[in-house]
């Protein structure tokens, strides 16, 4: 019996070495790196050779680039979290009907429609840009921004708003499907016999049944959402070096002008080398991400691709 | 009341053949079938979850065919009930009333009526989750009927709870039924939980309806030998019949019959007496060859020239390998034209 | 007492409909600009270029490799994360699923961190296998992902299977290793697969570690995903949208071919 209990601690120790492999892994890959916020010498050196910030040297050579003093970190946030609360409330608008029709009704060809929907979650970041690029700037749609005298891409608004939409909305589906698919149908078609009309059926029973799982998309859709990186870089660009006379009054008076989607600030900040900057605004998306997901998992969210 | 006629669909490896049925106000119907004979597609037709590819129905004389399942006025209790689980149980028998935008007094006049009607005083406030099966299906009920529906369909709404229980909701549903004079259609499996509830009952296999008929219509005259044997006719065989008697084997039943040629014969086990003396007409010989006692009856395997199920009182003297003399009464005998 | 019928709420399914082709219209308008921009023959001149093929290849092959390693680590990790009870089991879940909730840049510039300390430089230092600028860099990067990826997707493969399958066969007195490999495995063999084409497509369309991390060597480390914005800097157009409508076609058979196994594949 005791060779049983060996056995069985054996299975689970081989087990956990792996999930723990993982763990210590993601760990240590987000951790060892704090050292990077600190400014070492040889950065200091580097950058009164290059002279790049010039007159921000002062607080670039501070702990983690001084990004709590720096405009342009609260006003990316800012950006980066006005902008993700927008296509997440567009996503859900938008994502909840087409999830409850693509759950409920008998849709002709709908494993074309499911293939489409599953497949953008698997699809490179950068194909989704190029595909916004194309769609928008060349063409009909482009033809019909010269008219209207406004343009999409590289706008904070729709242009960001629309490439963090693309994927958050995919991934959202997903789990509101998953929500509608978990409840029974026969509850609407008992509400429905009783003389509820379609709507109140949804609205009295469906949604409260579904209520967790609706949840959980738009936590989910929000993470995606400010996990976007290429779609934004490719549709979107950085503002951060335009002129200020490129930004309108409105821009500058909700703080958004000469800011950059977070991610894509991260890039461009340790590209210009300007390192424990672009490590400080990545310890920021981290704990967002972290925090989100933690979320998730207590409420334990569920979306599948089809 | 409600009218079927001519209802034929296919959906999936399920359908209906023709489907012709009349319920009429205030009569209980049981549509009795074996798993997969299509009742619970049938009652998913009538409350308009599929459409018919043809045929009509009609609600009170209204035609509904055509009408999404909101507007049929039709009540339905599913198998598992489908509580709403977000509402407690006064809240899910006032839902239907909700729908209709009633005034909130006059809603609270039916459901309590309702409520005392079907005794569940006591669970007013709770939530679904936490009742028995027996509650349960009281709630569903006073959910579908507080509307008051032309028609009630019921999809098994016993087969959920335990043998006791079982017995005392059917009559507690007949008691239901005749204090709101309702009509309700009733789908199960089981003959003895149909005959308990049913005024009429209709025999459904692959789709059809074979025979509709009160309890003793189709015990008496079942339709074809599915039926005879889907009510518990044991001794079934096939004979051969010349008009004034059938023969079976070597052996011969004398029985006035509009059929010649090939035929079934049927014969109840608790038609079949035991007699003391043999010479009368129809009197077989035979061993005891096997005795089970069940709750009511004994149940006597007769090895006579036929094989014969024999039902008799639980008190007798038989033992395994007595003789006995058996009388099968001609007028008991049934006579089905062999279709085959 | 005839009750009056509501009839309102019928705009409700009208406007779910609505809702639902104008979405899929304007999907399907995205996914199909490439082609629409580039025209049939340009596509095929694009085709039968050999660089691109060499990156096909290259985006396979490292996709393959990383997922093979993803799957050595997720398919027990999944399982552990399914199975076992552990106190800060929603943490330590969470901290796995790290490199795939936060941007993928950031990994990027997360790995670049990493890999100049232990045990990267100490593994480049007596082994020669240098993990950087080079192909190795690519697989690192592919497998950081998909491996958090795939131990997510085991995980929900293996929660979709009762634990009693596994209860009966240990009171048949199975050892637990018998079990997982004798009554888990072929239990949850579709999901698993369904899940390796998944991970796999993941692995393929991983590029934004890259820029950080590994850059850009012509022929080396250029994966298709990657390639696409290399040569969008570039301005070569072509080559952009021909590159793009390859990674379309992979990501689209890939889903179909895990539709056609039949499994389905939990994100979350």
């Amino acid at each position: 019996m005791s060779g049983n209990k060996a056995n069985r601690k054996a299975f689970k120790a081989l087990f956990y070495s792996f999930a723990g492999f993982l763990f210590l892994y993601s760990l240590y890959l987000f951790l060892s790196n704090l050292d990077q916020l600190f400014v070492t010498e040889a950065a200091v050196k580097t950058r009164e050779i290059t002279d790049v910030w010039g007159d921000d040297r002062e607080i670039m050579n501070q702990f983690a680039g001084g990004f709590w003093k720096d405009p342009y970190f609260w006003k990316s946030l800012n950006l980066t979290v006005v902008t993700t609360l927008i296509t997440t409330l567009i996503a859900s608008i938008v994502g909840i009907p087409t999830a409850y029709a693509l759950s409920r009704f008998r849709i002709k060809a709908k494993s074309i429609v499911e293939i489409l929907f599953s497949s953008l979650i698997v699809m490179p970041g950068s194909v989704i840009g190029i595909c916004l690029i194309i769609m928008f700037n060349y063409g009909p749609l482009w033809d019909l921004q010269n008219a209207l005298g406004f343009r999409f891409a590289h706008s904070l608004f729709p242009g960001m708003v629309i490439a963090s939409l693309v994927l958050s909305f995919a991934l959202g589906l997903s789990a509101w499907k998953a929500a509608f698919d978990s409840v029974n149908p026969r509850f609407e078609q008992v509400a429905r016999s009783l003389g509820s009309s379609r709507w109140r059926a949804f609205r009295t029973v469906t949604f409260p049944l579904a209520k967790s799982g609706i949840i959980a998309g738009i936590i989910l859709a929000w993470t995606r959402a400010m996990a976007e990186f290429s779609a934004v870089l490719f549709f979107c660009g950085t503002f951060m070096e335009l002129p200020s006379s490129r930004f309108s009054e409105f821009t500058k008076f909700i703080q958004m002008d000469q800011a950059d989607w977070v991610s894509v600030a991260v890039w461009a900040q340790v590209e210009f080398g300007n390192i424990e900057y672009g490590f400080a605004l990545a310890f920021v998306l981290v704990l967002i991400g972290g925090i989100s997901v933690y979320i998730m998992h207590r409420i334990g969210a569920k979306g599948y691709i089809w | 009341m409600i009218e079927i006629s001519n209802l034929s669909s296919d959906l999936g490896e399920f359908h209906l053949r023709d489907i012709n049925l009349t319920v009429n106000q205030g009569e209980y119907l049981a549509v009795l079938g074996p798993t997969g004979a299509g009742k619970t597609v049938l009652i998913e037709y009538i409350v308009g979850i599929y459409k018919p590819e043809q045929g009509s129905i009609k609600v009170n004389g209204e035609e509904v065919t055509e009408l999404f399942m909101e507007e049929r006025n039709i009540g339905y209790v599913p198998q598992d009930y489908a509580l709403f689980p977000n509402l407690n149980v006064g809240r899910n028998i006032s839902y239907g009333l909700e729908a209709r935008r009633m005034p909130p007094e006059q809603i609270k006049d039916i459901v309590s009526d309702m409520i005392s009607r079907l005794k569940i005083d006591y669970i007013r406030h709770r939530m679904p989750l936490h009742l028995s099966g027996g509650e349960k299906q009281r709630v569903a009920l006073g959910r579908a009927l507080a509307t008051e529906p032309g028609v009630l369909l019921l999809d098994e709404p016993l087969s959920a709870l335990d043998e006791n229980l079982r017995t005392e909701m059917a009559r507690e549903l007949r008691r239901i039924q005749r204090s709101v004079n309702g009509t309700f259609i009733h789908v199960c499996h089981n003959f003895e939980e149909a005959s308990e509830v049913a005024d009429r009952i209709a025999i459904m296999n692959e789709g059809r309806i074979i025979q509709v008929g009160t309890l003793s219509e189709i015990m008496e005259v079942p339709a074809n030998e599915f039926v005879a044997r889907f009510v518990k006719t044991q001794n079934i065989f096939n004979g051969v019949s010349d008009g004034s008697c059938v023969r079976i084997g070597e052996t011969e039943i004398v029985k006035e019959n509009s059929h010649t040629g090939n035929v079934i014969v049927a014969i109840r086990p608790d038609n079949i007496e035991i007699v003391e003396n043999s010479g009368q007409e129809n009197v077989f010989t035979g061993v005891v060859e096997s005795k089970k006692l069940k709750p009511y009856f004994t149940e006597i395997f007769v090895k006579a020239d036929i094989p014969l199920l024999v039902l008799c009182k639980k008190e007798n003297s038989f033992k395994e390998g007595d003789k006995i003399n058996i009388r099968i009464p001609q007028e008991k005998v049934i006579v089905i034209k062999n279709s085959e | 007492m005839k009750l009056a019928v509501t009839t309102r709420g019928r705009w409700w399914p009208a406007l779910c409909g609505t809702i639902t082709v104008s979405i899929l219209a304007s999907y399907l308008l995205l996914i199909a600009s490439n082609w629409i921009y580039l025209g049939w023959s340009d596509t095929v001149y694009f085709f039968s270029k050999t660089r691109m093929w060499e990156r096909f290849w290259l985006t396979v092959w490292t996709s393959t490799v990383s997922t093979f390693f993803s799957l050595l680590i997720g398919i027990p990790a999944g399982y552990a994360l399914s199975r076992f009870r552990f106190p800060l089991r929603h943490f330590v879940a969470s901290v796995i699923d790290l490199p795939i909730v936060v941007s993928p840049a950031v990994v990027g510039a997360f790995l670049f961190g990493i890999t100049t300390r232990f045990p990267f430089d100490w593994i480049s230092e007596h082994y020669g296998l240098y993990i950087g600028r080079n192909v190795y860099g690519v697989l690192l990067v592919q497998f950081t992902v998909t491996a958090a990826f795939c131990a997510r997707l085991m995980k929900a493969s293996f929660d979709m299977i009762p634990v009693r399958f596994e209860s009966v066969s240990r009171s048949l007195g199975a050892s637990p290793l018998r079990t997982f490999f004798k009554v888990v495995l072929p239990m949850a063999k579709n999901g698993i697969i369904a899940s390796m084409i998944v991970v796999w497509a993941r692995a393929a369309a991983e590029w934004e570690g890259l820029m950080l991390f590994v850059g850009a060597t012509e022929g080396k480390t250029d994966i298709m995903p990657f390639a696409i914005y290399l040569d969008w800097n570039s301005g070569m157009m072509g080559w952009v949208t021909s590159m793009s409508i390859v990674c379309i076609l992979m990501a689209v058979s890939a889903i179909s071919a895990m539709r056609i196994i039949g499994g389905k594949s939990n994100v979350w």
